[in-house]
């Protein structure tokens, strides 16, 4: 056969199959940060609540109020939007806040209002189902003092091949007594993106 | 393996004709049989995501949809490999990556099913995205991939979120559409026209549309509440190939030239009805997605005829090449491989409603809403509540489960 039947044959084997590719699974930190598509991912929802959290507990508000009332601030997380161009998982974001804020000892933290439900639920099961020295009595809830709520917004500049990101996430801290704005938090990510013009 | 790829293409474009006689269950089973090939997973998600949605199951639609728009996205850059197989094989060696409107469209349908889930966040995300993808690929002062529904449904979505001055834009972007192609207005674009300009107090515009359209903002009455309705009408027309065959006595060979046409549309529009309190309403067109996809195939056409140009010198020059050193029959048996291989890429979105249909209502106060009569047999969600209670949204499709 010629060779330019086997170069024919070549580029035609190669074209069919060279598009297919196996797979590869490798095992990385879970802390360990990857960029694959640019999108939002579980490295920003991480940092992005620890340092916002940080800033927050690091702010006049809680010392103010402990002073006032003589006691640590109870917090609740309430809805945090996502007014983003991507479909974010928000409650690994509203996790990762809540994490940090329980763990930082300084406040105290209570279930959400989706929650609650389900706790109200097993209370009233306690009522009718657990012994008298086990049940938990309705009415001994925890207040919280304040809520934190917030969003998530972006702005997508797109030429060509290349995208510029810039997430913005703003969070807010409101007084439940009477809905003062105790702290404001802002972090921006801004992330060039260049898509390949070529693949294989 | 090509050979394989043409059947199941066949397969596929007779489950999308006979779709809305067989309806979309039984066209999900069938398809839920063809096995596509790797490079045919995109328009394969496309259409099972859409037989999905149309019976019903959101999470399965969405999962599908999802996925070939992140695929469609990654096939964006050139692949050389498939370059090469496109001239030296055919057409349907490249992945499927979509055209610019079904581009557009998957965010529309994405949206849709959001929507039918309450998620108003997911379907702005959507439509957002939709947005970058009409600029990446806009061309200039044409219309490619610019869709009116697209920009109609955004600004909906924005006027759920209160966000009036961005619905206004939206608006506007979906006039600037129709305007430029000669077309009317649909009322229930008139409608957003009027009321938003009127609402965000843009006087000097809002006169222009009274001008325009010869009717007035009318502001909601006490208990008065808004019906939307999207109906999604037909099944798109699918791609036919036209193949010119003949034997050159001069090259001693039999030349093979395919290309893909949509043949005459045999869609005939029809618009959704309901009653109303005793009075009849019905939807209008926002987009004709027959037009869309012809003029998607017109705009690709001057690629697709160079590629099968330049296919057919190389399988020419390729067999002229054999004669020279094999002889005659293996000339012969390399020229019949070629005739045999060459074939138009007839691949589409083809489960995709032929016409994108809406009309805004009014409801008038004290209308019992489960009294809404629908006229006919129809595919349709439950009403969507949004705006406390005050705007209600109605998502038909023509084609029965």
């Amino acid at each position: 056969m010629t060779h330019t039947i086997k170069n024919w044959f070549l580029m035609v084997g190669s074209s069919i199959l060279l598009s297919a590719c196996g797979t590869s699974v490798q095992r990385i930190d879970a802390d360990e940060t990857v960029d694959l598509s640019g999108a939002w991912n579980d490295s920003d929802s991480r940092m992005v609540a620890e340092e916002m959290i940080q800033d927050a507990l690091s702010r006049p508000w809680i010392s103010q109020f402990s002073s006032s009332s003589g006691r640590t601030p109870t917090v609740i997380v309430g809805t945090v939007r996502n007014l983003s161009h991507e479909h974010i998982n928000m409650n690994t974001f509203v996790a990762d806040m809540s994490r940090s804020l329980v763990n930082s000892g300084m406040v105290d933290f209570v279930a959400s209002s989706q929650e609650r439900s389900e706790i109200r639920e097993e209370r009233q099961d306690q009522d009718l189902n657990a012994s008298e020295d086990t049940r938990n009595a309705a009415g001994n809830e925890l207040g919280a003092d304040f809520m934190l709520k917030g969003q998530i917004n972006t702005i997508i500049d797109v030429e060509g091949k290349q995208q510029l990101r810039y997430y913005q996430v703003d969070l807010t801290m409101v007084s439940m007594a009477n809905n003062r704005k105790v702290w404001l938090g802002q972090k921006k990510i801004k992330k060039l993106v260049k898509n390949g013009k070529l693949r294989y | 393996m090509l050979l394989c790829g043409c059947v199941a293409q066949h397969r596929i474009n007779a489950l999308a004709q006979s779709l809305e006689v067989d309806g979309a269950e039984s066209s999900l089973l069938e398809l839920n049989e063809i096995k596509p090939s790797q490079r045919d997973r995109v328009q394969y998600l496309l259409n099972r995501g859409t037989l999905y949605r149309l019976n019903d199951r959101l999470a399965a639609s969405t999962q599908d949809l999802e996925t070939a728009k992140n695929i469609m996205r990654t096939l964006q850059a050139t692949s050389l490999i498939e370059s090469i197989g496109a001239v030296s094989i055919n057409e349907t060696v490249r992945s499927y990556a979509g055209t610019p409107s079904e581009r557009v469209l998957v965010h529309t349908m994405l949206a849709f099913n959001y929507l039918q889930q309450g998620n108003l966040d997911g379907a702005r995300v959507e439509m957002l995205q939709a947005g970058i993808t009409m600029r990446e690929v806009a061309d200039g002062e044409s219309l490619r991939g610019q869709l009116a529904s697209s920009h109609y449904l955004t600004g909906l979505i924005y006027e759920l979120n209160d966000e009036w001055d961005n619905a206004m834009i939206s608006y506007r972007n979906t006039a600037k559409i129709f305007d430029q192609l000669n077309l009317a207005i649909p009322e229930a674009l008139q409608i957003s026209l009027l009321q938003t300009s009127y609402r965000q107090g843009l006087d000097q515009e809002y006169q222009v549309y009274v001008q325009r359209f010869s009717k007035q903002a009318k502001p909601f009455m006490a208990q008065e509440k808004e019906l939307i309705v999207f109906y999604a009408d037909g099944v798109v027309s699918h791609k036919k190939q036209h193949t010119i065959s003949l034997y050159s006595y001069k090259l001693q060979q039999q030349i093979v030239f395919s290309v893909p046409y949509y043949a005459a549309k045999v869609y005939r529009e029809s618009s959704f009805s309901l009653s109303i309190a005793g009075q009849y309403h019905s939807t209008d067109e926002l987009e004709s997605i027959d037009n869309l996809v012809r003029k998607d195939l017109e705009n690709e056409m001057p690629g697709i005829i160079a590629t099968a140009t330049a296919r057919v010198l190389a399988k020419y020059q390729m067999i002229e090449e054999m004669r020279k050193k094999e002889g005659d029959s293996m000339a012969a048996l390399i020229n019949l491989a070629s005739a045999i291989s060459e074939q138009a890429d007839l691949r589409s979105w083809n489960m995709l409603p032929s016409s994108l249909q809406v009309a805004r209502i009014r409801i008038p106060a004290g209308t019992d809403i489960e009294s809404i009569a629908l006229a006919g047999q129809v595919n349709s969600n439950e009403l969507l509540n949004f705006n406390q209670g005050n705007t209600l949204l109605l998502i038909v499709n023509s084609i029965k489960h």
